[in-house]
């Protein structure tokens, strides 16, 4: 069969899936019919305005919240329940207080059962090429927004996932970091080679880091676009000022517009 | 740059409670200052002894009586810590049920606010029925008191923990177990040390409160001795002595806390909500 040989080949499936949470009076739809391929060591972006259920079709495909129908397979295997064999960053960065950031790092590793001595050793060697190198002993509080990020990612894939999940990871960041873990994010995920779902409610994020982005309807999100990003995955920050990627830029906030969630007051 | 954002507050927070000698000596001053004024107002009024004696009066009864003061405080010292060791080992257990299932949550919960309902001083004369003129009244009352503000602060530091962190543990196969282990417990810990230090001042009213109803030794037993011979400044001495002992406790209970948070990173002042989020 042609299909479930083209699933295997998938690191996420997302197949016709909606979403419906049950309030008290009625059910809202969060997300309807949402459908979504990508192939291994694709970077793909999904970008929407605020509730718009990027975050929820996130969870889906971790297995961390239901699909009210539809079908989800990562790696080639149905999801039915939490997913591990991938790495997960939040916007928050959850690093848990009272232990330091190698520390926390390893979490990942311990709770998984991996004990060598090496996986301290790739722990260390992440650190350090995300610049936190003399602050592996340090506690969270004693760190930066930033900083605390980048530890935060470097728990996701010290694991050596094949897929990472990121909802909003640079959303609690001021704009100048925010610049700089986009730029060290791209390094990072190159060199790892990695199929990376990255939620995010910035445009220019998306085109930037992205190989593909995917755009967002409003409440109930569905599916508006999918746009492909052909420019080269070595992107420098002054890219952002090329004609080709203000191209990309003003085609998506043109769709935002289009559908109502960017509105443009006449100037007087 | 943001180093400076994050962290500024905090710092700031410390610095201004800890800097300054008049701050370390606001406490002390303040407490000298009150003697002050109560030995004053006592002279001027010549307020007569029996009804309110003067410090120096409270302070010669207590070297006279000092040796029954210290055997009444240890039976009384005792019987608190036994009352509120009681209500920690019961209180903890109980708060992770609660917070372990809606089921029992919505089973135990109703039940626990109604034993608050109950005035715990009302039962005391039951459990003196119960349990004769020993000790086992004192520390069940103690107990009683304890253990309520134990159980909501364990079980609301239980489920201080972030939704996406559990998922992000769950992402990482981490059983039920393995999560309590590795995350909500420590969480839950500066909230923990929160309602100790409540409930151990608790602790030493309900031990009292026992004795009062009947007794034949403790703090609150010699106090209704001295009541009844009208001895006025051993009364002020015992209530010197049991406010001693509680605040003693409280900050025994704090530099536990504060031990524990050298371990646990980020629970100064049970700031457990602020070290999690930004």
């Amino acid at each position: 069969m042609s299909t479930s040989t083209e699933q295997q080949n998938h690191v996420v499936d997302i197949r016709g899936v909606s979403k419906s949470y049950d309030t008290k009076r009625h059910s809202v739809l969060a997300l309807a019919e949402v459908n979504l391929q990508m192939k291994p060591g694709e970077f793909v972006s999904v970008v929407g305005p605020s509730g718009c259920g990027k975050s929820t079709l996130l969870k889906i495909a971790a297995g961390l919240h239901p699909s009210s129908t539809g079908h989800v397979s990562v790696l080639g295997s149905e999801v039915t329940g939490p997913v591990t064999e991938v790495g997960i960053v939040f916007q928050q960065h959850l690093l848990l207080p009272w232990r330091t950031i190698l520390q926390n790092v390893l979490l990942q590793t311990e709770i998984r059962g991996m004990k060598s001595a090496d996986v301290k050793d790739r722990a260390v060697k992440l650190l350090e090429q995300v610049g936190l190198g003399e602050f592996i002993d340090r506690y969270p509080d004693q760190l930066s927004g930033g900083m605390r990020q980048r530890a935060s990612i470097v728990r996701a894939i010290v694991h050596d996932p094949e897929l990472i999940l990121m909802d909003e990871p640079f959303g609690a960041l001021d704009a100048m970091t925010r610049d700089q873990m986009q730029l060290d994010f791209q390094g990072l995920s190159r060199d790892e080679g990695k199929t990376v779902l990255f939620i995010t409610h910035s445009i220019d994020e998306a085109v930037f880091l992205s190989d593909r982005v995917i755009v967002m309807s409003p409440r109930p999100g569905s599916i508006e676009e999918e746009i492909i990003i052909d420019l080269p995955r070595h992107r420098p920050l002054e890219l952002r000022n090329e004609p080709e990627f203000a191209k990309y830029s003003r085609h998506i906030r043109e769709l935002f517009k289009g559908m109502g969630v960017l509105q443009e007051r006449k100037a007087s | 740059m943001s180093v400076a954002t994050a962290k500024a507050p905090k710092a700031g927070r410390k610095k201004r409670g800890s800097s300054g000698v008049i701050q370390n000596l606001a406490a002390p001053l303040t407490v000298v200052g009150l003697i002050v004024l109560w030995a004053v107002v006592v002279a001027v009024f010549n307020v007569p002894s029996y009804l309110v004696p003067g410090p120096a009066a409270v302070w010669q009864s207590t070297v006279e009586n000092s040796s029954e003061i210290l055997k009444h405080t240890w039976v009384t010292l005792w019987e608190s810590l036994a009352g509120f060791g009681l209500g920690v080992i019961i209180g903890i257990p109980l708060a992770i049920l609660i917070t372990s299932s809606k089921m029992l949550e919505r089973i135990i919960y109703p039940l626990l606010v109604a034993s608050q309902a109950i005035p715990k001083v009302a039962l005391a004369p039951l459990l003196l029925v119960w349990m004769g003129y020993g000790l086992g009244p004192k520390i069940v009352v103690a107990f009683l008191l304890t253990f309520f503000p134990v159980v909501v602060n364990t079980a609301s530091g239980l489920a201080s923990v972030p939704g996406e962190m559990t998922m992000l543990v769950h992402s990482m196969g981490a059983s039920r177990w393995t999560t309590f282990r590795k995350v909500r417990f420590p969480s839950a810990v500066p909230s923990m040390m929160a309602g100790f230090k409540v409930a151990v001042a608790l602790a030493v009213v309900g031990a009292v409160v026992g004795e009062f109803v009947g007794s034949q030794s403790g703090l609150g037993y010699y106090l209704l001795v001295a009541t009844g011979n009208f001895d006025t400044p051993l009364v002020f001495a015992c209530v010197l002595a049991l406010t001693i002992m509680g605040v003693v406790l409280f900050y025994l209970m704090s530099a536990v806390g504060g031990l524990l948070g050298r371990w646990t990173r980020g629970m100064d002042g049970g700031e457990s909500a602020g070290s999690w989020s930004s």
